[in-house]
């Protein structure tokens, strides 16, 4: 997570909703490949994939608008 | 299902470290310096953090869980066998918070389970059974399920998610009849007494659950075995209200 950071910051990505979004794919990544014990349901993974929908429908409605 | 309770060892204080400091430190670089990498960086330690807490910090390697399991129905086995136990296990509800089975030691019916219930738990229950504790009992009870779980929710959480004992796991009701299947089962017992009378390891546990859920005894009845998947058969015993 912190090398996409600072890979993205490298190349000079300014907009949030990048970072998100890829911090978004490596949390279900990591998830999917080595399956961690939880206390409870996934829920930074529930509030991430919330967040990247918004941004996805945003984006949706920036083009089609 | 109940939230389980969040034990403050070290992987989640540092977590919850990581998440306070994400939060001011992602919050001012956003809302002050309005800076993205700054806010990022805020972000990525928020999103660490939470993982962190959601991790336990001490897990228990799940082969050894399920070894442990295994072995302990060794002194199970011992028992049936020195009493020539060959009755099918009554599963009774939760005492102290631990599922017991009783063995019946000849014929039993029904209107037998209230006096069982009343009695102390000791090993020889009367001169009618044996009463053993299953090994599926102290994974349910760590398991911390909560008693509005659902039947099928709760077999799957204890033996797919917990134990990871099986593949997948299904339960139909029919009236007082249960019919659980498993598919892909990981543990196994290798003792006949205990299987016929408590059923294999992982439907002895799926009768601990059974009993825990229902509040009520569950009669084991049998199992089979087809490419796989096993089939276990269990009778809920309504005794209604005292």
């Amino acid at each position: 997570m912190f090398l996409a950071l600072v890979s993205l910051s490298a190349l000079g990505e300014r907009r949030l909703e990048v970072y998100f979004s890829i911090y978004t794919v490596i949390h279900f990544a990591c998830s999917a490949l080595y399956r961690p014990r939880r206390r409870w349901l996934d829920v930074p993974g529930g509030l991430m994939f919330a967040g990247f929908c918004v941004i996805v429908m945003r984006k949706v409605l920036e083009i089609i608008g | 299902m109940r939230l389980h309770s969040l034990r403050v060892d070290r992987v989640a204080g540092a977590g919850l470290s990581l998440i306070v400091f994400g939060v001011v430190f992602g919050g001012y670089s956003y809302l002050v310096v309005g800076d993205s990498t700054y806010t990022a960086l805020g972000l990525a330690c928020v999103v660490l953090g939470s993982v962190m807490v959601m991790v336990p910090g001490n897990p228990v390697p799940l082969s050894a869980v399920r070894a442990m399991v295994e072995g302990s129905a060794v002194n199970v086995e011992a028992l049936l066998e020195e009493y020539e136990a060959r009755g099918k296990a009554v599963y009774l509800p939760p005492r102290d918070g631990r599922v017991y089975c009783y063995v019946p030691l000849g014929e039993f019916s029904d209107a037998d389970l209230a006096g069982v219930l009343r009695s102390p738990v000791r090993v020889l229950a009367g001169s009618g059974g044996l009463m053993v504790f299953p090994p599926g009992s102290e994974v349910v009870r760590l398991c911390d399920l909560g008693e509005e779980a659902g039947l099928e929710d709760a077999l799957s959480y204890v033996l797919v998610d917990y134990l990871e004992a099986v593949e997948s796991v299904k339960a139909v009701e029919e009236g007082d009849n249960l019919v659980v299947q498993v598919t892909g089962p990981r543990m196994e017992t290798g003792f006949p007494l205990f299987a016929a009378c408590l059923g294999s390891a992982v439907v002895s546990v799926a009768g601990c659950v059974a009993a825990w859920v229902k509040g009520e005894p569950v009669v084991f009845l049998g199992e089979d075995r087809v490419k796989g998947s096993v089939t276990a058969r269990f009778r809920v015993v309504g005794l209604g209200e005292e």
